[in-house]
C-alpha cells in the first residue's frame, strides 16, 4: 500500500451534508481515506507514513465536475474548425470572444485566413449565424479568397455558405448543383438535401483520421479545462464506431488522461426496431466487453423520442409553435415503447432524449406503462436535455421516480430567438424548468451536450443560477436553481444519474480522490460571476492534474 | 429525364410492407426499384429471386428492392448511378416521416420527380389512429398530402367500421383517390404515374418557400398545340403543372410540368376509371398563377367559341 498524501486547502466544498465543510484530505491509492481537518485526521496519520501537499492552501476543492451528457465524436469534428461565434467560447487552444456585428465578422474571418501558412488548407469556420453576423454569401467570400476554399458552417449545422474555391472543392457535379433546388450557387448556400451535397465533399477532411484524432486531443483538453474527471459519452456510436473507439482508446485511455468516460450505448442501430430487439440487446451488453479503467460500458441504454432542439424539431403540445411547423418523431411511439420495455425488463438504466413537452410526455406515458407493469425503484430513468416541460409533467416525472439531465444552456442562447420567433415569452421564458424540478426533488444532473454548448459545468451552473439570456433578459427567476443546487447539479446529483453516486460526486471516505481546484469559492462570489472563477485544475484519482497556462 | 418517385406513406402496421411484397411480385411493375425501411421483412416468392445480397434483392421481372438502412440520401444516390436501368422508384416511407417534408426532399433531388404520394392506411385503425395523443397529427397529414390512399385490411374492419371509416376519409382527403384491398394487394397502376387534382398541401414549414396552388378545370377539348405553347411559357414562379386534359379527339391526355419549360403531354390509358379534367397549378408565388389561370382561361375560351357554332352531335 502505498503512503497517504494529505491535501490542505483554503477550503472544502465537499458536497457531503453530513460534513460539508474541511480543510484536509488524505488520499492513498486513488482514494480518500478521509475528509476533515489536520487535526480530526490525526489518527490515520499517527498510523500510516504520509505527506502534505500544501499546494492548494489558497485554493477551494470541490467534488470533481461531472457531465453526464456530451459528446466526445462530435467535439473532435468540430474543434478543428475556426470558431467565429456570437457567443464567447473558451476552447483548449483558444477563447473565441464574441463577434457580434457583418464588418466584425468579415474582419474575423481574414485575419484568419492571412493566419494559415498553407495555401491550399480548407478553411472551415463554424459559428455563424446570420441575426448577429448579417449576411455572408459567395460574392463576400470570394472577396477572402480566390483560391483558398471557404466553408461557412452556421451554428445550428444545418447550412453551409461556400466560395467558389470551396464549390469546387467540394467536387459534386456542377450541373447537378445548378439544377438541386437546395442549393444556391449564386449566393454560395447548401442547405436541407443540398446540405448533404456539401458534406459529401467535407467528408474528406473531416474525418480524416489524423484530423478526427487531433480533434479528440482537443476534446480531452477541453473536457480537462472545464473541472471534469467525470463525463458521460451519451449515445456511442455517433459516426462510425471502430473509427471513434480507436481514436478514444488512443487518446482517453492513456495514463495522463485526468478523467474517465463512461459510454451509454443507443438502443437501437441503424435500421434496427421493431423485431431486433434481440440483436439489440445482446449488442448493447456485448459493449462492455471493451470496458478498460478509464472507459466504461455500464447497464445503461439512449432512446430518443422527438427531434432537436436547436433546429425547432421537437414535438410540442399545443398550441404548438407560432408559425405553424411540426416538429419530429424520432421513432414511432410503439417502437419507443417496446424497446424501453425490452431494456425496463432486462433492469436497464434508460435515458431518453426529450427535448419538447410532447416528447417528454409519451417519455411519462411510457414510464408509467412500464411502472405498471413491473414496478422498479431506484431504476434512473432519466429525461436527458428537458426543454420544454409543464409544471405537471415535473410532478408526474416525480411521482414516478425519473430523473432529469437538463441542458440549461438552452435559456441563454436560444432564450430570446425563442421568445421572439418561435413559442412566445411564457413557454420560451420557462425552458429548462429547474426550479420547479427541485421543488419536486426530482434529482437532476446539468450537461452541456457538447458541442451544442461550452463544455463548461460552472458556466451550466451559471445559466441554471441567474438565467441572463444572451441579451441580457432575466428568463423566468422563478426557475433559477439555488448556487447549493446548481453545484449538486454539476456533481454529486450528476453522479447519481449515472449510477456512480457511491463512487465519485462528494468528497468523502472511500470515494475516488477527484477533485476540481477552484480559485475562488463558487458559493462567496456573486452569482453572476460563477462562469468566470479560474480553475486551476483537477486532482484525478490522488493525481494533481493542473490545466496548462496561458 | 428525371426518375418519377412514388412516396409510400402510412403509420406503423398500415401494411406498407404487404403492398411492397405484393408490387414486387406483380408481373405488370417491371423495373421498380422499391427503397425500404425494414428489408428483413421483405418476403417474396423465392422463384422469382434472381439474386439476393447484403442489402438488395434483385427479381427475375427486373425489379429490385433496397435497404434505406436509415440513410435515404445514400440509398438514393446509390439507386441513381444505376439510374439506367430504372423505370421508376418507390420510397416506403418511415411511419414518422412527415410526407410533405419528404416530397419537398424528394422534388429537390437531382434526376428525381416526385409522381405521388400514396398513403397506405388500416381500415380498422386509422380512425382512432389519428385521435393519438402522439401521432394524431402526423396520421392526419399523412391521410391529407395523398393522392392516393390505399384503404387496407378491409376483410379485418368490419362492414360498419368500414363505412364509417370511407365517409371520413372522404371528409380528410376530398380529392384523393380511394382504393379498397385485402393484405395489401393494390394494382401497381394506382401507385404511379396518374396524378389526382389533388393539391399537394404543403405545410409551409419554416425552411421552404410557401406554395400557392390552384387548379384549373378544362373539360373541353384542347388543341394540344396550342395548349403547349401556354404551358411551355409559364412565369417563372410556377413549380409544377399536372392534370388532365382531353384532346380535340375526345382522348384523355396526361399533362405534366415541371416549370422552366419541361412539359410533357402524353395518351393516357385511365383504366375505366373516371379522371378528373383539370390542371393542378403549383406556383411559389400568386401573380404566376394568376398569369398562368389566364392564359388556360383565355384558350378554353377559344374554343367554346367554335363550338358553339357547331352544337348539334352528328347522328
Amino acid at each position: 500500500m502505498s503512503k497517504i498524501t494529505v491535501f490542505t486547502a483554503k477550503r472544502i466544498r465537499t458536497m457531503n451534508p453530513s460534513l460539508p465543510l474541511a480543510t484536509a484530505v488524505a488520499v492513498r491509492d486513488g482514494r480518500i481515506v478521509e475528509v476533515g481537518t489536520l487535526e480530526s485526521i490525526r489518527p490515520w496519520l499517527d498510523a500510516h507514513p504520509h505527506s502534505i501537499d500544501t499546494t492548494f492552501r489558497d485554493h477551494v476543492l470541490m467534488p470533481g465536475f461531472i457531465d453526464p451528457h456530451l459528446h466526445p465524436s462530435l467535439a473532435a469534428i468540430l474543434l478543428p474548425c475556426h470558431f467565429i461565434t456570437a457567443m464567447e467560447w473558451k476552447l483548449p487552444d483558444r477563447t473565441c470572444a464574441p463577434v457580434h456585428g457583418h464588418n466584425a465578422y468579415i474582419d474575423r474571418l481574414k485575419q484568419i485566413e492571412e493566419g494559415l501558412s498553407d495555401p491550399s488548407e480548407p478553411l472551415i469556420t463554424w459559428g455563424y449565424h446570420k441575426i448577429w453576423h448579417g449576411t455572408v454569401d459567395r460574392t463576400v467570400l470570394n472577396g477572402i479568397s480566390a483560391t483558398r476554399p471557404i466553408v461557412v458552417w452556421q451554428r445550428s449545422f444545418h447550412e453551409v455558405i461556400a466560395n467558389d474555391a470551396a464549390i469546387a472543392w467540394f467536387g459534386a457535379d456542377r450541373s447537378m448543383m445548378e439544377r438541386h433546388h437546395q442549393i444556391d450557387l449564386e449566393d454560395g448556400r447548401f442547405y436541407e438535401t443540398g446540405l448533404a451535397v456539401a458534406m459529401g465533399g467535407m467528408r474528406k477532411l473531416l474525418l480524416d483520421p489524423k484530423r478526427f484524432r487531433r480533434g479528440m486531443e482537443l476534446t480531452k483538453s477541453a473536457v480537462h479545462k472545464g473541472g471534469h474527471t467525470t463525463i458521460c459519452d451519451m449515445g456511442l456510436p455517433m459516426l462510425d464506431l471502430e473509427l471513434e473507439w480507436s481514436t478514444l482508446k488512443a487518446v482517453m485511455d492513456t495514463d495522463d488522461t485526468p478523467f474517465r468516460t463512461q459510454f451509454v450505448a443507443r438502443a437501437v442501430e441503424r435500421g434496427g426496431g421493431l423485431g431486433k430487439e434481440q440483436e439489440n440487446l445482446e449488442r448493447v451488453r456485448g459493449m462492455a466487453r471493451r470496458n478498460t479503467h478509464r472507459l466504461e460500458f455500464r447497464k445503461a441504454v439512449k432512446l430518443f423520442t422527438d427531434g432537436g432542439y436547436f433546429a425547432e424539431l421537437m414535438q410540442v403540445q399545443p398550441p404548438g409553435f407560432i408559425d405553424g411547423h411540426e416538429g419530429e418523431w424520432l421513432m414511432p411511439p410503439e417502437v419507443f415503447e417496446a424497446l424501453c420495455r425490452l431494456y425496463w425488463h432486462e433492469g436497464f438504466r434508460i435515458h431518453v432524449h426529450c427535448t419538447g413537452d410532447l416528447g417528454l410526455e409519451l417519455a411519462l406515458d411510457t414510464l408509467e406503462t412500464l411502472q405498471f407493469e413491473r414496478p422498479r425503484f431506484n431504476h434512473r430513468f432519466t429525461i436527458e436535455h428537458f426543454g420544454l416541460s409543464t409544471p405537471e409533467q415535473v410532478r408526474r416525472m416525480a411521482d414516478l421516480g425519473a430523473l432529469a439531465s437538463v441542458n440549461a444552456y438552452y435559456v441563454h442562447e436560444l432564450g430570446d430567438a425563442y421568445w421572439k420567433r418561435s413559442l412566445g415569452y411564457e413557454r420560451a421564458s420557462q425552458m429548462s424548468r429547474l426550479g420547479t424540478l427541485a421543488r419536486h426533488n426530482v434529482t437532476t444532473a446539468l450537461h452541456t451536450d457538447f458541442t451544442m454548448a461550452p463544455a463548461l459545468p460552472l458556466n451550466s451552473a451559471w445559466v441554471a443560477v441567474n438565467r441572463v439570456s444572451d441579451s441580457g433578459a432575466v428568463m423566468c427567476p422563478e426557475e433559477r436553481l439555488s448556487v447549493e443546487q446548481a453545484m449538486r447539479a454539476i456533481t454529486i446529483d450528476a453522479a447519481y444519474v449515472l449510477g456512480m453516486e457511491h463512487e465519485v460526486g462528494s468528497i468523502r471516505a472511500g470515494k475516488k480522490a477527484d477533485f476540481t481546484v477552484l480559485e475562488a469559492d463558487p458559493f462567496e462570489v456573486p452569482p453572476m460571476e460563477l462562469k468566470d472563477i479560474p480553475i486551476w485544475g483537477t486532482v484525478f484519482e490522488g493525481a494533481p492534474a493542473p490545466v496548462a497556462r496561458g | 429525364m428525371r426518375i418519377p418517385v412514388t412516396l409510400l406513406c402510412g403509420y406503423l402496421g398500415a401494411g406498407k410492407t404487404t403492398v411492397i411484397n405484393h408490387l414486387l411480385s406483380a408481373p405488370d411493375s417491371p423495373r421498380i426499384t422499391v427503397l425500404v425501411n425494414d428489408f428483413g421483412s421483405i418476403n417474396v416468392d423465392a422463384r422469382l429471386i434472381a439474386d439476393r445480397g447484403a442489402d438488395t434483392i434483385t427479381l427475375t421481372n427486373g425489379c429490385a428492392c433496397c435497404s434505406i438502412d436509415d440513410d435515404l440520401g445514400t440509398a438514393l444516390q446509390a439507386q441513381l448511378e444505376r439510374a439506367a436501368s430504372i423505370a421508376r422508384i418507390v420510397i416506403e416511407a418511415s411511419g414518422v416521416a412527415e410526407p410533405q417534408r419528404l416530397a419537398r426532399s424528394v422534388e429537390a433531388w437531382p434526376g428525381l420527380r416526385l409522381d405521388r404520394i400514396a398513403t397506405v392506411v388500416d381500415a380498422g385503425a386509422i380512425q382512432a389512429r389519428a385521435q393519438d395523443k402522439f401521432v394524431g397529427r402526423l396520421v392526419r397529414r399523412q391521410v391529407e398530402a395523398a393522392d392516393a390512399i390505399v384503404l387496407n385490411k378491409i376483410d379485418l374492419a368490419g362492414e360498419s367500421r368500414l363505412a364509417e371509416t370511407r365517409a371520413w376519409l372522404r371528409t380528410q382527403a376530398p380529392d384523393s383517390q380511394f382504393i379498397e384491398v385485402e393484405k395489401g394487394a393494390v394494382a401497381s397502376r394506382w401507385l404511379f404515374g396518374a396524378p389526382s387534382p389533388a393539391a399537394r398541401r404543403t405545410d409551409g414549414g419554416e425552411h421552404t418557400p410557401h406554395f400557392h396552388t390552384t387548379t384549373v378545370p378544362l373539360h373541353a377539348g384542347l388543341e394540344l398545340a396550342a395548349l403547349r405553347r401556354i404551358l411551355v411559357q409559364a412565369p417563372a414562379g410556377i413549380h409544377r403543372i399536372k392534370g388532365f386534359v382531353r384532346d380535340p379527339a375526345g382522348r384523355t391526355m396526361l399533362v405534366q410540368g415541371e416549370g422552366g419549360g419541361r412539359i410533357s403531354l402524353e395518351p393516357y390509358d385511365t383504366h375505366d376509371q373516371p379522371a378528373p379534367m383539370a390542371l393542378v397549378c403549383i406556383a411559389t408565388d400568386r401573380a404566376s398563377l394568376d398569369t398562368l389561370s389566364q392564359a388556360l382561361a383565355e384558350l378554353v375560351h377559344a374554343v367554346q367559341q367554335p363550338a358553339h357554332i357547331k352544337t348539334a352531335p352528328a347522328t
